[in-house]
């Protein structure tokens, strides 16, 4: 799987390509699909899809909407505006660096992803530099980034690492994408993404560009002063290595899935365990070659956004995420990409969950419905079968797509249509005497549950 | 006399040696500020229990918290205090601990 590259990841790379197809004429951009096509159909057939009226319509106004303030080494969010937009360099590092690293962002999500901002609706990329004083971090708010001066003995200002900007601003896109709640695994997933995008901004920006085989994978190589014994915050190649000293003391990452460290801290160890899914994308990204924005990144920020991520949310885990990035591998490229995804999973002791649909619902279920939506629901209990068929106190069909349920019967017209998440499926339904309703469905037995 | 035991969580990166738990006794200190401490924290634990004002914004990533557990005989009372948070009373809480927790030293165990 591997490629032959020069240090420019190709000739034209293929986002070149997309953007052609995205903002060019029409003659380009039938040029473009078509160069596309002969790359992989199945991308340009995605891209095709994507090139809806909304998709271009959001890219062609998509502008980079910079807002940087100082906090003045205050608690104040967000301070003092500083530099907008268009306005020329301020002489003062941290300024600039944040600006240029916003920038930087996003034109990675722009060109690669044809992302407009965190949201995809041109969010302004609000940040503040010279927060309190000498204070020792980076974060996200919810609504901005917050850097520190860092405090000159073990850490060095947080704008000097452009890769811990793209980091902070994936957040955003997370919280707008799969919103994985912040702790445990899906905290570390979270932590991953957020790594995965600092990463691939870090090489995107590098003069030259660089491939996966030629990066560092080093987090926040420039943070740490030479008083520490250490290369940076994390390796996503070789996580556990990157810091070994007297103060900070040792990199806590695993590199492998038999290490996970259970913990209460760092909420459940967000930024800890992320070391496993981290060295599976620096596996993935160097085993299908080039650059990481070349495939590995397009099949992270697919699963990303994949709806079922989304669905499972609070409760995701290393196993689900992998599955998504074999099922993006194999739509976007094809059957030898999954199989190297496949294989970086592996590596880290991470098999991809598959629970096919008929075993995960086939099972005896309570619904409830009511017509009309009332507080009073009539109960019935179904057995749902292998073959799509169900049967008990009522006897129809099911079917399942993804998260969604979808109920038939076979002694009436009613149409029944939810989302399923574990042991629970919530819906509505409509064509029974011109009335709408809703329903709930509980495995028998689940959680909670009494009297079934 | 109370112990107060304080340590930082989160973060952009873990760092078991940043994550050390800091101790001192209030004892420690001249008998002003020991009390204008505890009542503070006292202060910040209330208006937490009967707050109902918004929670900070959904989606936040990396932060710190300060965790800050006062200890009398067998009571133990605890808080967390977000570094973003605008309580001005649990901001000033957080910089008088933190300023005890370097200047008081380590506790007897």
């Amino acid at each position: 799987m591997n490629h032959a590259h020069g240090i420019f990841c190709g000739v034209i790379p293929p986002f070149v390509h997309e953007h052609m197809a995205v903002h060019g004429d029409d003659r380009t951009r039938r040029n473009a699909l078509a160069a596309l096509s002969l790359d992989t159909t199945v991308r340009a057939e995605r891209l095709i899809v994507d090139l809806t009226a909304a998709g271009v319509a959001a890219q062609a106004t998509a502008h980079k909407e910079r807002a940087v303030h100082t906090a003045d080494n205050t608690g104040a969010l967000p301070g003092t505006l500083v530099r907008s937009e268009g306005d020329p360099s301020t002489g003062d590092p941290a300024v600039d660096e944040a600006y240029d690293g916003l920038g930087a962002t996003f034109d990675l999500l722009q060109e690669v992803f044809g992302r407009n901002s965190l949201d995809d609706a041109g969010m302004p990329l609000i940040s503040t530099v010279h927060y309190q004083d000498k204070y020792n971090n980076a974060a996200w708010d919810g609504r901005q980034m917050i850097f520190g001066d860092g405090d000159g003995q073990y850490f060095n200002r947080f704008t000097a690492a452009v890769d811990v900007i793209g980091h902070e601003l994936a957040h955003g896109v997370t919280t707008h994408e799969s919103d994985l709640l912040y702790m445990h695994q899906s905290g570390a997933l979270n932590e991953h993404f957020s790594d995965v995008i600092g990463a691939m901004v870090k090489q995107y920006v590098a003069v030259p560009r660089q491939t996966a085989e030629k990066a560092d994978w080093i987090i926040g190589a420039e943070l740490l002063t030479s008083a520490v014994n250490g290369v940076g915050l994390r390796s996503m190649k070789a996580p556990g290595t990157a810091f070994d000293d007297p103060v900070l003391g040792k990199d806590p990452q695993p590199d492998h899935m038999s290490r996970y460290v259970e913990t209460l801290s760092d909420n459940g160890g967000v930024h800890i365990n992320s070391g496993i899914p981290n060295r599976a994308f620096h596996l993935a990204a160097t085993g299908l070659g080039g650059c990481t924005w070349e495939k590995s990144g397009r099949i992270w920020y697919a699963a990303m956004r994949d709806p079922e991520l989304r669905r499972l949310r609070g409760t995701a885990r290393f196993e689900d995420f992998a599955r998504l990035t074999l099922e993006h591998a194999a739509a976007l490229y094809g059957p030898a990409e999954r199989a190297v995804v496949e294989d970086a999973w592996q590596q880290v002791g991470v098999t991809a969950g598959t629970v096919p649909a008929a075993e995960q619902v086939a099972d005896v279920w309570v619904l409830h419905y009511s017509w009309g939506c009332t507080d009073s629901s009539t109960r019935a209990v179904l057995t749902f079968h292998q073959d799509g068929s169900f049967s008990g106190d009522l006897a129809g069909k099911w079917h399942r797509q993804d998260g969604t349920l979808l109920l038939s019967f076979d002694d009436g017209p009613a149409q029944y249509a939810g989302t399923l998440v574990g042991d629970v499926a919530t819906g509505a339904m409509s064509t029974f005497a011109g009335a709408d309703g809703c329903w709930h469905l509980i495995r028998r037995g689940a959680a909670g549950i009494v009297g079934n | 006399m109370a112990r107060v035991r304080y340590h930082v969580e989160g973060g952009f990166a873990f760092f078991p040696g940043l994550a050390a738990e800091r101790v001192f006794e209030t004892e420690a200190l001249p008998e002003p500020q020991r009390d204008e401490l505890l009542d503070l924290f006292e202060t910040v634990r209330a208006h937490r229990l009967s707050s109902t004002g918004p929670m900070a914004p959904g989606g936040a990533a990396d932060q710190q918290t300060y965790v800050i557990e006062v200890q009398e005989s067998s009571d133990v009372r605890r808080i967390v205090v977000d570094e973003f948070d605008q309580d001005p009373a649990a901001r000033e809480l957080v910089a008088r601990v933190r300023e005890c927790a370097e200047r008081c030293g380590p506790a007897t165990p």
